[in-house]
């Protein structure tokens, strides 16, 4: 009874699918949002790309500070936050607000993880000496890293913000095409991140 | 619900082959390279196909035009950079 309240236009006969063709507009719009965040994010690892060329990567590996264990399981992690915000949508399209707002928090919990140990080691790296004013390898290093840390953080917040949202004010029309976008912007945070860990963990560690 | 589960268990094999790769030193280095590169192509296009959904249906055709687009401004971006950067007279 509380759903059929809160839905404008929508009853309950109405499925999830027709309710997303009505917002398709929305949908569109944050993919254009998300296609210039790729963008953004493209010319900052171009210029890691470029940065490579001073070879102060070899450093990095030499003083173990980079280590391709910790590489894995961060983006494992990252993986099965992905895997559960799919889930949360999945379980949205049921109505269901327990196992929505438990696999939200489930992503939310390792994106928090995933924070942690990344932020970790740029801490190491940054209290070996390697900041990100000593020259431009570095400079783009942590640019790179830290504007992908600084999307996820944001990300764990409008999360937060949605499960409160779901909590108090059940499916509403605005609550679902959030919960749809931000299920874009997570996946596309993994997009990203497997660029970011092929080129720059794997490709040289060769 | 499968396909979630599907996504998921690709994507990981798809993250664990370069990982391996990258500890044992068997192969030459090139051919690493075009493993690992191959890997992280296809596991884009598996997370696209399984967690966004999309295909080349009518409902999706606009979005997989605005990759297209965004894809080739960020190809003349990338590749422009590389090829200006190398062909600098030091």
């Amino acid at each position: 009874m509380i759903l059929k309240n809160n839905f404008n236009n929508i009853n309950n006969t109405t499925s999830f699918k027709k309710f997303l063709d009505i917002e398709k507009n929305k949908i569109f719009g944050f993919w254009l949002y998300l296609m210039s965040d790729f963008v953004v994010f493209a010319t900052i690892f171009v210029v890691f790309i470029l940065m490579f060329k001073l070879n102060f990567y070899n450093i990095l590996i030499h003083k173990k500070l980079i280590s391709l264990f910790k590489i894995f399981i961060e983006t494992f992690i990252l993986l099965i936050s992905s895997f559960f915000c799919g889930l949360s949508i999945y379980s949205s399209e049921k109505f269901c607000i327990k196992k929505t707002i438990t696999f939200l928090l489930i992503t939310i919990f390792f994106g928090i993880f995933f924070i942690y140990l990344e932020f970790n080691e740029l801490l190491q790296i940054f209290r070996s000496g390697f900041k990100p004013s000593l020259n431009g390898f570095f400079t783009s290093f942590f640019t790179l890293l830290g504007v992908h840390i600084l999307h996820v953080f944001i990300g764990i917040i409008w999360a937060f913000i949605l499960v409160l949202n779901i909590f108090f004010l059940n499916f509403t029309k605005k609550v679902c095409s959030s919960l749809i976008c931000f299920s874009l912007f997570w996946h596309f945070l993994e997009i990203i991140w497997i660029f970011i860990y092929t080129y720059a963990y794997l490709f040289h560690n060769i | 619900m499968k396909k979630y589960f599907f996504g998921f268990l690709w994507s990981l094999f798809l993250t664990i082959i370069p990982f391996i790769l990258v500890s044992c030193k068997i192969f030459p280095s090139f051919i690493k390279k075009c493993i690992i590169f191959i890997c992280a192509f296809i596991q884009i296009i598996i997370q696209f196909r399984y967690f966004f959904h999309l295909n080349f249906s009518k409902k999706y055709i606009w979005i997989i035009y605005l990759l297209l687009f965004t894809g080739i401004i960020v190809l003349i971006i990338v590749i422009g950079s590389i090829w200006i950067m190398n062909n600098l007279n030091h």
